[in-house]
């Protein structure tokens, strides 16, 4: 179908190239093997290949040419001429009469009409005769040329018949979710998040595909080891979401501001000078970071703060500071500074900490004490301070010193001088200037003494505080004798910068729900009380839990069962979620989880044709944006009726969202066959350049790319017809662009107009996924393109071909040898289409790099020509060729979005809804998001067939 | 079959094991039991008989491979030779044919062919969705798979995640060996510490009895729940989404009976010396190394996967085991068997001599690793021999020669006496026997005859 607007502009030959694949791949395959035995036959004739998909003579609408009728007339009397012989001879004896073998009667056949109606049995017979099923192996056999007409004119038939008929949506087998969609359904069940990375379906056995894609219905098992595996996700999913730690931390309450802090000091002493150091700037230096130096405690004495704790329950003080000490000036780090908290008249631990000297004032370290219980109200704490590791000790210490006096630091170099303590402790103090702060020595700071275990869950031990020695008990500040600058073991200095509270810590979730991740709430949506028995609270968390599991509202009876499995394993004494999570691992084990059923009305009913309700287009719409269940909002339209109504917005905000990613995960990485860059390993004895780096780079330069076409909603022509890309160092590099580049950054570029970069097929990703490790591939780079952007993959060669002659002997360029190749006509047929493209691609080596001559040192001759004699040269010249397929494109692109998105092959039938499908997007400017939305509001998408005659057997 | 019957009771006792008898009777065929006759079960006392598979894919370079004569003063060639101190417990076997890994009017795909018709004797087809047929070792794990914890081991080296189809063939026919009827292909695991875990845990370590058995109730009547679900669901659906549902009820089916099993049975004691296998990590990917295609893990990947494959057998966890050492059209590079090059694409040689030399030592590098699997298996000692005494083991390709893809003359060789019941050390002429008539053959000395199985036309005498 053109663009609207503009003449159909594909040449005849570069259409009639490109076979279309259908459900007649292995019919063409088989035609096309038959026709190699007679290679005279390909040259006079080569429309033999197209003879399931007849191409136009003349350009023609792509509606009716790839529906035009083949030269025989398809009527009730041709078919009694060429068809009725073959099955009065093979199966009259089965399927003639009321006692047919699965409900298939070719007696009914007897007129135009009848023949038209029978068109299912009609497809039926071709997959059973192309499989060579029937007839049964104990009957005698058609011969091949038998079977080849047969299939032939039954295939034209249906065709033919599909392209005018009433629109077939086609059957979906029921889907089991694949790996991608296991893990990305319990994600989005759960709550979980990026941060949990939790992918339980990394270690399933790998899924099979079909027509190109892991999510074939059809393709997709379940073996015993996978079940196994089912049962092991669903017993760790649970857990991890139930019994895990709370995802919200405790309430901080910190006072930074230490002028707002109380200080105090015993009663039976002078009080310390206090020092408050503010803000500072490095001398000559350029401004600095304001230093905070807190308030000082020279010798002893204590800070305390006031505060209303909300509920009884576990609390952790800490404080940020630092020491200081005649010690620590000589370079020793004995040098202690003994702190204790208390509440009220409570020490919190036993025993005062030594706090290590080592960091500095630009630095302070964080101290903290392990958990305590406080009680809820209203409670003073305090830090209490003392620079000796007794009173005995300070005053030994003391009586040393004197008789053998060591030279005491200049204190003025190890703080900024103190400055008279204001009458009022809590009134702001004055600026100092103190020395660049970095040269400040020795400022002992507090460690960590007191952490360890994770408190805050409660689950963990916490670690006592490295305490040293036993200050008198009770008392709660420094005491000592006030003096200059005595020199004792430990610090003579306590600095504080901040002092914080942290709690109450968590406990369970069962006191603690709020501090809960979602994970939990998705699960325990009710507990048992006062109010709501053990078998009520289950039974809500049952429905809340399971409605979004099956991603429909989950019956009574459905909550009945359930919730007797609960009873039958739940005890008293068990804890509640215990049983909750074992209940809720058969709602994750059950068929409804793990498969997309699509409820049949009536099952056994012919041609029910019915549109899916609204619960069931959520999910396929989801799991085809997504990989992923629908979300609140798609349930919840889906359960008021209005989802259908609201696609085209829906569809908008889908695309807009992350999870939409999925799309480029999942459609466009197996389109492109971009597993495979996986593989890419140029042999760097050929490639010295090849840098590893590149690996990477190129897989995330195509998912850029098609990011980008998504995400900016540009037309789909665009994956032939760039002339931008994204780019990082090693990418630039390989593609020869100037300009700053790093490794880590992709930057989009945008090419001139005569460059040969710009869209996908000369994008290295697939210049190299197409190449083998010593040299490229036109063959496998032909094939990639008529596999992946024109859906005419050429039949795969055919068995035992037969060596070449003189093969050893082959010499010349690669191009030579590979024109000796196709010299063959075995091989020509297809190898000529294959090779001419891939040849055009030759200046590309096997990482993308550019080149003009090959690795013989040979010229690159990028020329070739498709078998009508059209010349052309190099990259640019096939991607203007491609653009002039574009329509073949579109519908290839169409064929592959369809075939994902309803996750079954493309039938026969499906050729109408492609038809619409592309008509609805060439009238909205080949949009990428018209493609989604043409897809989406098919017959396709939104219907289901019901049971033909025969799809039992 | 003229077999005195026994109640199953008593073979079950005379195999030394202990089973819910009312639980599998309600679930197994009598006749799974006929084929044991009196002989085995006196035999069984030495050891019990098993079977396996073991695949390599890409054909073989045969002229490496065939000796040049019949009989028991054959020459080993250069590659058989790696096998040279087997000789006494081998049997080379030519000529063979796997006849529908041959197009047989479908158009080309010889892997994934050949890999799917090997042990089915089935013919693939592209059209029409997965339908093939039972494979030998499923067979025999229905036959004598009830005893053992596993019916049988499916293990493997690729996980498949990577692979692209074979010529429009499902991906199931080129990496599944195993089929357990026409539409469900039993995966392998490729993953030890899986197997590992699979084998001996029953439960979970440290854990009391009587949490155990809570855990054991939670488990069935979860697994009841969900069955009865899915027969309702069932129900309501058409014919091919049954066909699904089958495939589930049947797994979970199988896991029941495990449980069922390991409620009434200890934990399998772990054989002195085992430990449970160290998997490195990609710290890049977080996932663990050589699990994977193309892999540099490979030789400690395939190692412990052979440790499992031993453990299962000396544990008696299962006497049937299939294990590719590659999935077909494979591209796996082997540097340390001096062939650093993609299997495959070296399979495709075009009568390159260089080729077919790497080739071959691929071929031997393979075989370095069976015969790693025997040395282990040949050092468990059993009643008189070994474990390697009781068993069967056929190591092959349904591809002959790689670059032609053909299916007959197939690189064949037996390993094992299967309980002296045959007669080794020689090199038998079979050609054009179809290789199902071995397997038939095989299933025979393993206690689990049956009379025809895909394309079989008979028994090949190994005696």
């Amino acid at each position: 179908m053109p663009c609207p607007g503009k003449p159909h502009q594909a040449p005849k030959a570069v259409v009639s190239l490109f076979i279309r694949r259908g459900r007649g791949l292995s019919f063409a395959a088989i035609i096309l093997t038959a026709g190699l035995f007679a290679p005279g036959l390909i040259k006079s004739a080569p429309t033999t290949f197209t003879k399931t998909t007849p191409q136009p003579a003349t350009p023609t609408p792509a509606t009716k040419s790839a529906a035009s009728a083949p030269a025989v007339p398809l009527n009730y009397a041709d078919f009694k001429k060429n068809v009725q012989p073959f099955l009065s001879s093979h199966c009259y004896d089965c399927h003639s009469d009321t006692d047919s073998e699965g409900e298939v009667r070719f007696d009914l056949i007897h007129d135009d009409a009848s023949l038209a109606q029978n068109v299912p049995t009609l497809e039926k017979a071709v997959k059973m005769l192309t499989a060579r099923k029937m007839p049964p192996m104990d009957q005698p056999r058609p011969t091949e040329d038998e079977y080849h007409s047969t299939i032939t004119w039954m295939s034209n038939f249906t065709d033919n018949f599909y392209s005018s008929g009433p629109i077939n949506p086609g059957r979906v087998t029921i889907h089991r979710l694949n790996r991608a969609e296991y893990d990305n359904t319990i994600r989005d069940l759960f709550g979980f998040t990026a941060a949990d990375d939790y992918h339980p379906a990394d270690t399933f056995p790998a899924d099979d595909s079909g027509f190109g894609f892991d999510n074939n219905g059809e393709m997709l098992t379940i073996a015993p080891v996978l079940f196994e595996k089912y049962i092991k996700a669903a017993q760790q999913t649970l857990d991890k979401a139930v019994f895990t730690d709370p995802s919200v931390p405790p309430p901080v309450k910190e006072w930074d501001d230490m002028t707002t802090v109380g200080s105090d000091i015993p009663k039976d002493e002078p009080p310390p000078p206090i020092a408050a150091a503010p803000a500072n700037n490095r001398g000559g230096n350029g401004p600095a970071a304001p230093l905070n130096y807190g308030r000082v405690l020279e010798h002893y004495g204590s800070f305390y703060v006031d505060y209303n704790f909300p509920v009884d329950g576990d609390y952790v003080f800490s404080l940020k500071g630092y020491a200081s000490g005649p010690a620590a000036a000589r370079g020793a780090t004995a040098a202690t500074a003994n702190v204790l908290f208390y509440v009220d008249d409570q020490p919190v631990t036993p025993e005062r900490a030594a706090l290590k000297v080592g960091a500095r004032a630009n630095a302070p370290a964080a101290y903290e004490e392990p958990k305590f219980h406080v009680t809820a109200g209203q409670h003073r704490i305090y830090i209490s301070f003392r620079n000796g590791a007794s009173v005995d000790d300070f005053k030994a210490a003391l009586a040393a010193n004197a008789a053998n006096p060591t030279p005491a630091p200049d204190p003025s170099a190890v703080i900024p001088p103190p400055l008279p303590a204001p009458a009022d402790a809590s009134a702001p103090a004055a600026a100092a200037t103190p020395a660049d702060a970095n040269a400040a020595p020795a400022v002992a700071a507090a460690s960590a003494a007191g952490t360890g275990g994770n408190r805050r869950n409660g689950f963990g031990g916490a670690a006592g505080a490295a305490g040293t020695a036993r200050l008198g008990a009770g008392a709660r500040g420094g005491r000592g004798p006030i003096g200059p600058q005595p020199v004792v073991p430990g610090s003579t200095i306590l600095g504080v910068t901040s002092i914080k509270i942290e709690g109450p810590l968590f406990t369970n979730a069962v006191d603690m729900p709020e501090r809960m991740p979602q994970s939990y709430h998705t699960v325990m949506a009710a507990r048992p009380s006062d109010t709501l028995t053990r078998a009520q609270a289950a039974e809500k968390i049952i429905r809340s839990f399971t409605t979004r599991a099956y991603r429909r509202p989950v019956t009574d009876e459905e909550v009945k069962g359930l919730l007797d499995l609960f009873n039958s394993i739940d005890t008293p004494d068990r804890p509640f979620e215990k049983s909750m999570t074992v209940t809720l691992q058969a709602v994750l084990l059950n068929t409804n989880f793990l498969f997309r059923v699509e409820q049949e009305p009536q099952p056994g009913e012919a041609d029910n044709t019915h549109t899916l309700n609204e619960y069931e287009l959520a999910s396929r719409l989801s799991y085809f944006l997504w990989s992923s269940m629908p979300d609140d909002e798609l349930f919840n339209l889906a359960a008021k009726g209005q989802l259908r109504a609201n696609l085209d917005a829906q569809i908008s905000r889908m695309l807009k969202d992350p999870k939409a990613d999925a799309l480029m995960k999942n459609f466009a990485v197996q389109w492109l066959q971009l597993r495979k860059v996986d593989d890419v390993n140029p042999d760097t004895t050929i490639f010295k350049d090849f840098d590893p780096a590149l690996k990477p780079a190129m897989l995330k330069e195509t998912e850029l790319f098609f990011n980008s076409i998504k995400d900016e909603d540009h037309s789909v022509l665009d994956f032939i017809g760039a002339n931008y890309s994204f780019v990082n160092a090693p990418l630039a590099k390989l593609y020869g662009l100037d300009g700053n580049f790093t490794d880590d950054n992709f930057q989009r570029v945008t090419f001139p107009k005569d460059s040969v970069r710009g869209g996908l097929v000369t994008q290295a990703s697939i210049l190299a996924i197409t190449s083998y490790n010593n040299r490229t591939s036109p063959v496998q780079r032909g094939k990639w393109v008529l596999e992946n952007l024109l859906d005419a993959a050429p039949p795969p060669p055919p068995a035992n071909v037969p060596a070449l002659d003189g093969e050893k002997e082959l010499t010349g360029t690669l191009k030579e040898r590979m024109e000796m190749h196709r010299a063959n006509p075995a091989c020509a047929a297809c190898h000529e289409r294959m090779d001419a493209i891939g040849f055009s691609l030759e200046n590309f080596d096997v990482s993308g790099a550019w080149r003009t001559k090959d690795t013989n040192n040979d010229p690159i001759d990028a020329t070739g020509s498709f078998p009508d004699g059209t010349k052309f040269d190099g990259a640019l010249q096939l991607k203007q060729s491609l653009m002039a397929s574009k329509d073949q494109f579109c519908r290839c692109l169409a064929d592959k979005m369809l075939t994902y998105a309803i996750g079954r092959g493309i039938e026969p039938y499906d050729k109408r809804t492609i038809d619409t499908i592309l008509s609805t997007m060439h009238q909205n400017g080949d949009k990428f998001s018209a493609l989604i939305k043409a897809i989406v509001v098919s017959d396709a998408f939104q219907k289901r067939r019901g049971i033909e005659p025969g799809d039992n057997s | 079959m003229n077999t005195p019957t026994l109640s199953r009771r008593k073979v079950l006792r005379g195999l030394g094991t202990a089973m819910a008898l009312p639980f599998l009777e309600s679930l197994l065929p009598c006749r799974s039991f006929a084929a044991l006759s009196t002989d085995t079960v006196a035999k069984a006392a030495a050891g019990p008989r098993r079977v396996a598979w073991v695949y390599v894919p890409n054909g073989i370079d045969m002229q490496n491979w065939t000796p040049a004569t019949f009989g028991a003063d054959y020459e080993l060639t250069p590659t058989l030779n790696v096998l040279a101190d087997y000789r006494s417990k081998m049997m080379v076997i030519s000529g063979l044919v796997c006849d529908k890994a041959n197009p047989n009017g479908d158009t080309p795909g010889d892997h994934a062919r050949a890999n799917s018709a090997y042990l089915t004797g089935t013919q693939p087809r592209k059209a029409g969705g997965i339908h093939l047929g039972v494979s030998a070792d499923q067979v025999a794990a229905a036959k004598i798979g009830q005893s053992t914890k596993f019916p049988s081991l499916e293990i493997g080296m690729e996980d498949g995640k990577k692979a692209s189809t074979d010529s429009g063939y499902p991906l199931a026919y080129s990496h599944n060996l195993s089929w357990r009827n026409a539409t469900t292909p039993v995966t392998k695991d490729v993953d030890p510490q899986s197997v590992f875990d699979r084998m001996f845990t029953n439960g979970i370590p440290g854990e009391t009895e009587e949490a155990r058995a809570i855990r054991e109730h939670d488990q069935s009547s979860i697994l009841d729940f969900v069955l009865n679900d899915a027969n309702s669901v069932q129900k309501r659906l058409a014919a091919n989404d049954r066909q699904k549902l089958d495939e589930y009820l049947t797994s979970v089916r199988e896991i029941e009976i495990r449980l069922q099993r390991a409620k009434n049975e200890p934990p399998p004691p772990l054989p002195a010396g085992a430990v449970r296998p160290e998997m490195a990590y990609d710290s890049s990917t977080e996932k663990k190394v050589g699990i994977s295609t193309s892999s540099d893990a490979y030789p400690t990947h395939i190692q412990l996967m052979i440790d499992m494959m031993v453990l299962a057998f000396q544990a008696d966890l299962t006497r049937v085991i299939t294990f590719p050492f590659a999935d077909e059209g494979s591209n796996q590079q082997y540097p340390w068997g001096d062939a650093n090059v993609p299997h495959h694409g070296t399979s495709h040689h075009m009568g390159d001599e260089a080729k077919m030399a790497l080739l071959a030592k691929i071929n031997q590098y393979h075989l370095t690793q069976f015969k790693y699997m025997l040395g282990k298996l040949d050092s468990i000692q059993e009643g008189n021999g070994s474990i390697l005494d009781n068993c069967l083991i056929g190591y092959g390709s349904g591809n002959s020669d790689g670059n032609r893809h053909n299916h007959d003359n197939l690189p064949f060789v037996l390993l094992g006496k299967g309980g002296n019941s045959i007669k080794t050390g020689r090199h038998l002429d079979a050609t054009g026997v179809p290789i199902n008539n071995l397997w038939l053959s095989m299933l025979e000395h393993t206690g689990a005859s049956v009379d025809k199985l895909g394309d079989s036309t008979g028994k090949l005498s190994l005696t």
